[in-house]
């Protein structure tokens, strides 16, 4: 049942506000895609709009080989987990699960089974007769899931379904929801603003910003080789720099930092805009006393501002004369540098990335 | 000693909220008892003996003395509360889903126009239908006043804006997320209206309901202008009795009217639930 979903150059405004500009979008039959982006990115709208809640002003949505663009949302056959759930709450869950089941005319001894069998998918079987309020966070949400997947869609959407989940409970969710997605190898189209989340469920990510798809790719396309400065940065943590190119061979520029500061950075991608910027991962970074020449082919100098320990990492927070200070990442066994500390910090040309500016 | 005063005050404070409590009930609920003490007095030679509270004897005498003419206009209250009642529901929700989901221009005017009957002094409403029964009888031949349909018309005016404003109440705060969820999972916008939107804000309804109820059968303004000898509502012929033949079996058809009110409220409990009622828009309430 489940298919591939196309946005074809699709556009929406609400009112005077453009709301997506003109996006494509492929997604495989069976793909776990993730919209990526920071509030009022288009996110939500680009899944409302393959929901039909919303209708684009242009452009095309494709589900398999059939245009949805004008069919209306309950003959798509598109199963969606909600934000807060919005399970029903005066049926149980049996009724809720039941309910697409029901909209389509299934025989009831069918729609029993299903809930059954269902309910053992989403490892919460013996619910059946209780009602929405009586269940916790994590429960109504395996329960939205079972409801969203009860009568097979086409394409399952999922509406930043675990917002509203402590951290724990949210982490082994996404574990959960993948092997879902993963068992019954269904198309779906994932909405959160957490890059983490994104990372660990997707096949692929879509960034998205001011109603428009930055970068499509692998969690570690994206990490790795950002597209644009706002990617880097939306994307992981990263030390960002304007620069200016003086000149580049074999894939490595050479950049000028800071005003007086040359350096050596890798060229991953096309850059066309003008305005260049330079970023460096926090855990690509090495910190060493001032005047200690080492292997690196990159240093500047600074001092230590602050420096805060959180268990797995140690983040050092190293003023180098830019409008914000360095964070680099070090082991948190490491003896911490005292606040004022001259320091050089180092990094490899290959950990560099060119990027261009905002 | 500081634990000591801490638990002094807390005592001296239960005593006080137990006093207010008190005062309250017995605020409430004095006119009650004295209306069923009274109607409990036993026969007396002169009737002004007969309105003793607390009563001087025990006897149902009065009781065996409420006139026909009440009980039948009891019987045509309560059709006609129902009526209303009824109607106020099938035109309220309508008028509370328009007024909280559409974007019509002027919808400021138009819930003011819901609220009207509310504003208007229920007398005034009273001569109002009465002159357009008039008016409508000199056009058609028909006069509504001192029929079911005239006495309805006028109940469901006055009673509409309770629906109308316990609807939109619920509404307000209705998740219209539930309504996507149905429409996603299958259900067209009809189907979802009413297996989802109705039974959620069914609290709302049956609140509305409920007041409208109230205000229909202890109506005596509107009612007394389009009330007919022989058809007459419960309050309007109480008011009638007062007036002309003031005896203790009043009392004892109020006591009746306040039991079977009681028994009434008793079946909504235990078919809807009172919670409900009260608080209406508590979404989860239900079930």
């Amino acid at each position: 049942m489940s298919q591939r979903v196309a946005l074809r150059n699709v556009t929406k405004r609400f009112g005077s506000v453009v709301a997506l500009k003109t996006i494509s979008l492929d997604i495989e039959e069976g793909e776990f895609i993730t919209l990526l982006g920071p509030s009022g990115c288009g996110k939500t709208t680009t899944l409302r709009l393959i929901a039909g809640f919303n209708d684009p002003d242009q452009g095309q949505i494709l589900l398999g080989d059939q245009d949805i663009t004008n069919l209306p949302p309950q003959k798509r056959e598109i199963g969606m987990v909600f934000q807060d759930y919005a399970l029903f709450p005066h049926l149980t869950i049996k009724e809720n699960i039941a309910f697409p089941l029901r909209e389509r005319r299934t025989p009831k001894e069918k729609i029993n089974d299903r809930v059954v069998e269902l309910l053992e998918l989403v490892r919460l079987p013996g619910v059946e007769e209780r009602y929405p309020s009586e269940l916790s966070g994590g429960q109504a949400q395996r329960i939205s899931v079972a409801r969203a997947v009860a009568y097979p869609p086409r394409v399952l959407l999922m509406d930043e379904p675990l917002g509203a989940l402590d951290l724990k409970l949210r982490e082994a969710m996404q574990l959960e929801l993948r092997r879902i997605q993963q068992e019954l190898q269904i198309t779906t189209v994932f909405v959160t603003h957490d890059q983490t989340e994104a990372m660990n469920m997707s096949d692929r990510i879509a960034v998205m910003r001011n109603g428009e798809i930055e970068q499509v790719g692998t969690a570690r396309d994206i990490y790795n080789f950002p597209q644009s400065s706002f990617v880097a940065d939306f994307v992981g943590r990263i030390n960002l720099l304007d620069a200016e190119l003086l000149g580049e061979s074999e894939g490595i520029a050479e950049l000028r930092i800071l005003n007086d500061v040359n350096i050596r950075a890798k060229i991953a991608t096309e850059v066309q805009s003008k305005s260049l910027c330079v970023g460096i991962r926090p855990e690509k970074l090495a910190i060493g006393r001032s005047g200690h020449k080492d292997r690196y082919d990159n240093q500047i100098p600074g001092k230590v501002i602050s420096s805060t320990f959180s268990g797995n990492l140690l983040d050092i927070f190293v003023d180098v004369g830019a409008d914000k200070p360095f964070l680099v990442e070090q082991r948190p066994d490491q003896v911490p540098l005292e606040i004022n500390t001259p320091v050089d910090v180092c990094w490899n040309a290959q950990d560099a990335l060119v990027l261009s500016a905002e | 000693m500081k634990f000591v005063t801490y638990r002094l005050q807390k005592l001296i404070g239960r005593f006080f909220f137990g006093l207010y409590c008190s005062i309250s009930y017995i605020f409430l609920l004095s006119p009650i008892v004295v209306v069923i003490g009274t109607s409990l007095n036993g026969p007396t030679e002169n009737v002004e003996a007969s309105f003793k509270f607390p009563p001087e004897s025990l006897s149902l005498y009065w009781y065996t003395q409420i006139p026909e003419g009440q009980i039948d206009a009891l019987l045509l209250s309560f059709v006609l509360a129902i009526v209303a009642s009824l109607c106020a529901c099938l035109l309220g929700v309508p008028a509370a889903l328009g007024l909280v989901r559409s974007n019509v221009p002027g919808k400021a005017l138009i819930s003011a126009i819901f609220r009207a009957p509310l504003q208007i002094p229920a007398i005034v409403t009273g001569i109002a239908f009465l002159q357009l029964f008039y008016w409508i009888g000199d056009l058609t031949g028909f006069y509504w006043q001192g029929s079911l349909i005239g006495l309805a018309l006028g109940h469901i005016f006055i009673a509409t804006p309770y629906v109308v404003g316990t609807v939109t109440a619920i509404l307000q705060r209705f998740d219209t997320r539930l309504e996507e969820a149905a429409v996603i999972h299958g259900a067209s916008p009809r189907r979802a209206f009413f297996r989802v939107t109705l039974p959620v804000i069914m609290p709302g309804v049956y609140a509305g309901a409920l007041y409208a109820f109230m205000v229909s059968f202890s109506d005596v303004p509107v009612a007394i202008f389009l009330s007919a000898p022989g058809f007459v509502t419960y309050p309007v012929e109480i008011f009638f009795a007062l007036e002309n033949d003031f005896e203790p079996s009043l009392m004892a058809s109020a006591t009746l009217v306040i039991i079977i009110c009681l028994l009434l409220l008793l079946l909504v409990q235990k078919v809807i639930g009172l919670d409900a009622l009260l608080k209406v828009g508590g979404s989860r309430g239900v079930g």
